[in-house]
């Protein structure tokens, strides 16, 4: 074959190969982070997720308490921080895996009618229509359950997320083989062993998407449903950014290593 | 062993040349294709991206053009601009600019989508039934007087009409005009009944006076 024709080809299919191995990268990355639901759990703990939920849920309840002639102390100890957990993880479990899901709020709304009970039974309240008390409670079960399930939106991209999770998945697979051949045609049938470019090239553009991101995004008023979730949200971003520098410079790393090798080889 | 070394950088060099390069024609070839695109979605993120503002302040410097019968300046959303009095059923509030759930916790709220007294347009003002808001409002009578002493002057109405409507219907039956200055307030109705309340009790007033502070 002839040497210029081989030196362009070479370089064609290192082109190529950067390219597979950026996007491969960015897979994975989201394969181990935005769709990955203990990923979303960690960082829901680190951030203090579940106690401001609790706090959020006890808040959007008194709006309705004001209203309905009661006062928030019929609220005290309806639901416990560890049922509320146990509910919101269980709930983004079955999200991931495109499964709707029951909130179980059957202790809650045990405990707020025995609250209530006894708030009328020391204010001296006559009920008039128990059907008045039966929706307040429906309507503090609705709270209950909008504010743990982002009112169905999360469950409605449930479907969404599960496609994505399988389509990734596969294309990771494609890409990754794609890579292996791309590489044996370059090192055997071109002979040519450039390969550090590959890892230069994936690092730049890594790098240029994480400047262009960051600039581009008013990531500080990023407001996604909810102060809360918007909080999740914007360190959730921070954080597969940071990643996404520190992958980047191992890259850098590993093309200068292969730099070495190479002419290491050569020399002796 | 000298040479080894120039000749190893020479090499990085040279790859680092063609990666910077490469990266340069993907930049080219991604932004030349999918500008629009690109930038339709950083568009639709940055829709999302608000300045949030929960002010609970008092708004101080708002005065009313008296010749086009507009506020100079309006408050911003969540600041007090005002206070509601109505002596007859011994309600003094104060009177915040929106009239979100989170608003009503703190006091009454002025529907931000409604006019402001001296405007000559429907003043919406909603509050909760506890006592310390509008939970004597059913004690107010036809004929009764409203004060608001709003932060640029202080405008009298008084009570012409009351009806109680369902929660439902609110949004058609307080309808918004600019024809003449009419003050609705309402509440959550029954008043003095525990549960959720699905009725609204509403008093309408018209403008009688007002002085410019």
């Amino acid at each position: 074959m002839n040497k210029k024709l081989k030196i362009i080809g070479s370089y064609f299919l290192l082109f190529i190969e950067s390219i597979l191995l950026f996007i491969i990268t960015m897979l994975i990355v989201s394969k181990f982070t935005v769709l990955n639901n203990n990923y979303v759990k960690n960082n829901l703990e680190k951030n203090g997720y579940y106690k401001d939920l609790y706090d959020e849920i006890i808040t959007e309840m008194s709006y309705y308490t004001n209203q309905s002639g009661f006062e928030d102390s019929i609220l005290e100890n309806i639901f416990t921080l560890g049922e509320l957990k146990y509910e919101t993880n269980k709930f983004i479990e079955n999200t991931y895996k495109g499964k709707s899901l029951t909130i179980d709020d059957s202790k809650m709304r045990e405990r707020l009618t025995n609250n209530i009970n006894e708030y009328i039974k020391n204010s001296g309240f006559k009920i008039v229509d128990q059907k008045e008390i039966n929706k307040f409670i429906d309507t503090m079960s609705e709270t209950y359950k909008d504010e743990i399930t982002l009112m169905g939106y999360a469950s409605k991209g449930a479907n969404i997320l599960t496609k994505i999770t399988s389509y990734s998945n596969r294309l990771i697979i494609v890409i990754f083989v794609a890579i292996i051949i791309l590489i044996l045609l370059n090192h055997i049938v071109l002979k040519r062993k450039e390969s550090g470019i590959v890892f230069f090239t994936a690092s730049f553009i890594i790098l240029f998407c994480n400047y262009y991101f960051r600039n581009n995004i008013d990531l500080n008023n990023l407001f996604v449903y909810s102060n809360l979730v918007s909080k999740i949200a914007k360190y959730m971003i921070n954080n597969i950014l940071s990643i996404s520098i520190i992958i980047s410079i191992v890259y850098i790393v590993l093309g200068l290593i292969l730099c070495i090798i190479k002419k290491i080889k050569k020399s002796y | 062993m000298h040479n080894i070394i120039i000749e190893k950088l020479k090499v990085i060099v040279k790859q680092l040349a063609i990666a910077f390069f490469f990266t340069a024609f993907f930049i080219f070839l991604t932004l030349t294709i999918t500008k629009t695109k690109i930038d339709k979605a950083i568009n639709f993120i940055n829709s999302f991206a608000i300045i949030q503002n929960n002010s609970k302040g008092t708004t101080k410097n708002i005065q009313i053009n008296t010749v086009t019968k507009r506020l100079v300046e309006y408050p911003n959303f969540g600041d007090i601009w005002a206070r509601i009095i109505i002596n007859s059923a011994d309600i003094e509030s104060n009177v915040y600019h929106g009239d979100t759930l989170d608003l009503l916790k703190y006091g009454v709220g002025h529907h931000a989508g409604s006019y402001f007294p001296g405007e000559g347009g429907t003043i919406l003002i909603a509050g909760h039934n506890s006592t310390r808001d509008f939970g004597r409002l059913p004690k107010t009578q036809i004929g009764d007087e409203i004060i608001i002493k709003a932060v640029y002057g202080t405008y009298k109405y008084k009570i012409y009409d009351y009806e109680i409507i369902e929660a439902k219907a609110l949004n058609e039956k307080l309808e918004i005009n600019d024809n003449k200055e009419i003050l609705m307030v309402y509440t959550c109705y029954p008043v003095d009944t525990p549960g959720y309340k699905s009725k609204r009790y509403v008093i309408y007033a018209s403008l009688v006076g007002d002085s410019n502070e």
